[in-house]
């Protein structure tokens, strides 16, 4: 690819992506009494996951070698993982699945632009997910104790990376979650089970508490503890850092190349016909 | 009567229309199962003995089927009148010769048809990891049970309603759920909580819902905390169901059968 195309690709995206914000935003603030209540909705679970970390510490010291702190540590990653896994793809493959299914993709097909980044740009909801994730974000920060925690900057970087990398081993296990639609005609609980397993099925359970074979599973074909766990594991300094950096980096590479393949494979047994 | 099950059967049938949608629900709820019991055993093992884990998986067992079987996990009967009112769809209901709650809540419960049926079978696990102590627990988890239906009617009913007043209330369920979620010993018993805690959520309608007829399975006489908290839930089942349809009745004179 010349220099000038890659400049032309590069702009296309993100003018796609500028807009896909915008409508979004648009579409979400329409409704403000709601939007309040979102924040409320999000501000309750986190209090409810927060007095679900009191009563179980009220019972036990740690699980899985994880004090109470260092849990609370762990559920802001995996609050941040959430929210960055639900701005970019599980909002976006909500709304595919049902435009597969009516044949409204065509839309999509025939315009002259790339067509997996639009649809997964499309429904980018930056503003409501700021204003809902802020005060339960700051509700989970404000509870732990920072000072009681060793951070080391490398640890902050190097988890940042990890992070981003299993935001997208993610993102492409959620699409391949989502791909059975063009050839069944519906995939919605099949995406909703590959979230479901990302999220640990809502629990709290951290890397090292994951059986060996159960942690090299969900850490590399189930991406799901990569963002979330290893992330963690990194900046409390429980692990070799170097090791899950490449170990994150090449799940993330692989499983973009497994995505596009399947999407394009996919996209071959669109019929455009609703089922 | 018979229309509301024709209603049942063929929203439950919609389903099987997507074979591979119902095995990913199953798998979704043995996922759900494994984690639970993977995250249990972690504390079970760091507990020193407090916790047993037969009966701490079998009340998770329970709990998840009574949860689903009565709708208070995530309001199913208050989403579907939600989604109704915002789309104008329920004007179809409205002008037919059925009675709209029976057929909205028949058309909830059809579609959760699985729901159902793998809340029966996390029942019958349940009750095999930790069967109930006898007669006694069997008595009082039928009027526990019964009690946590119409509470938990009332409160799908309260989600529902709401779509009257705000065009959209799906953050508000969600924030009702949320609450439900602790309270109702739904994440954990309530057992597990700080005694002055326990004591104040105690009197509140949440643990009627799911913690009330789950834990009656283990109880074996009619001692005077029992009786109480029988009556608490009864209370709450009489005095909600009242407040709720009173609020319905008031709520759907504004429907404006635009839709949105």
């Amino acid at each position: 690819m010349k220099l000038s195309e890659f400049k032309e690709s590069l702009t296309e995206r993100l003018t796609l992506l500028k807009a896909g914000i915008v409508f979004t935003a648009q579409r979400e603030l329409a409704y403000a009494g709601n939007n309040w209540a979102s924040v409320l909705s999000t501000t309750f679970f986190t209090f409810s996951v927060l007095i679900f970390i009191k009563v179980i510490y009220s019972n036990v010291h740690t699980i899985a070698g994880y004090s109470y702190n260092e849990m609370l540590v762990y559920f802001f990653i995996y609050q941040l993982t959430y929210y960055g896994n639900y701005i970019v793809t599980v909002r976006n493959l909500t709304d595919l699945i049902p435009d597969v299914n009516k044949g409204n993709l065509d839309m999509v097909l025939i315009k002259p632009v790339p067509s997996l980044f639009y649809l997964m740009s499309r429904s980018i909801s930056i503003v409501s997910i700021i204003t809902d994730a802020i005060p339960p974000t700051l509700a989970i920060m404000f509870s732990i104790n920072w000072n009681a925690i060793e951070f080391s900057f490398s640890g902050i970087i190097i988890g940042f990376i990890v992070w981003i990398f299993g935001l997208i081993a993610l993102n492409a296990f959620q699409i391949l979650a989502a791909l059975p639609v063009f050839w069944f005609g519906e995939s919605q609980n099949i995406l909703d089970l590959a979230s479901n397993i990302a999220a640990g099925a809502g629990t709290m359970i951290p890397r090292e508490g994951y059986p060996p074979t159960l942690r090299v599973l969900l850490g590399t074909i189930i991406p799901a503890i990569i963002a979330g766990g290893f992330t963690t594991s990194i900046l409390l300094n429980k692990v070799n850092p170097f090791l899950l950096l490449a170990w994150a980096g090449a799940v993330a590479i692989i499983s973009m190349f497994v995505k596009n393949i399947a999407w394009n494979y996919a996209l071959r047994h669109y019929s455009s016909a609703s089922s | 009567m018979g229309i509301y099950f024709d209603i049942v059967r063929f929203s439950f049938l919609r389903f099987f229309s997507y074979p591979y949608e119902i095995l990913a629900s199953v798998l979704k709820r043995v996922i759900e199962i494994l984690f639970l019991i993977l995250f249990w055993s972690l504390i079970v093992k760091e507990s020193g003995g407090q916790i047993n884990i037969s009966q701490i998986i079998s009340y998770f067992f329970i709990s998840m089927g009574i949860g689903d079987l009565v709708m208070s996990r995530w309001g199913a009967f208050g989403g579907e009148i939600g989604t109704q009112i915002k789309n104008g769809h329920i004007s179809n209901y409205l002008i037919k010769p059925v009675g709209i709650i029976p057929t909205l809540y028949s058309i909830s419960f059809g579609r959760n048809g699985l729901r159902v049926l793998l809340a029966l079978i996390n029942l019958t696990i349940g009750l095999i990891v930790y069967p109930p102590k006898g007669i006694i627990s069997i008595i009082l988890f039928i009027f526990f049970f019964i009690s946590a239906w119409w509470i938990a009617f009332a409160y799908n009913l309260f989600q529902g309603t709401l779509f009257f007043h705000l065009t959209d209330a799906s953050g508000v369920r969600n924030a009702l759920n949320n609450i439900v979620r602790v309270f109702s010993g739904e994440m954990v018993p309530l057992y597990l909580f700080p005694l002055a805690l326990g004591q104040f959520i105690r009197f509140t309608p949440f643990p009627s819902m799911i913690y009330g007829p789950t834990v009656a399975l283990s109880i074996n006489s009619f001692n005077q905390e029992v009786m109480i908290n029988l009556g608490i839930s009864i209370f709450w089942a009489i005095f909600l169901n009242i407040f709720v349809y009173i609020f319905w009745k008031k709520s759907i004179k504004n429907y404006e059968a635009i839709g949105i």
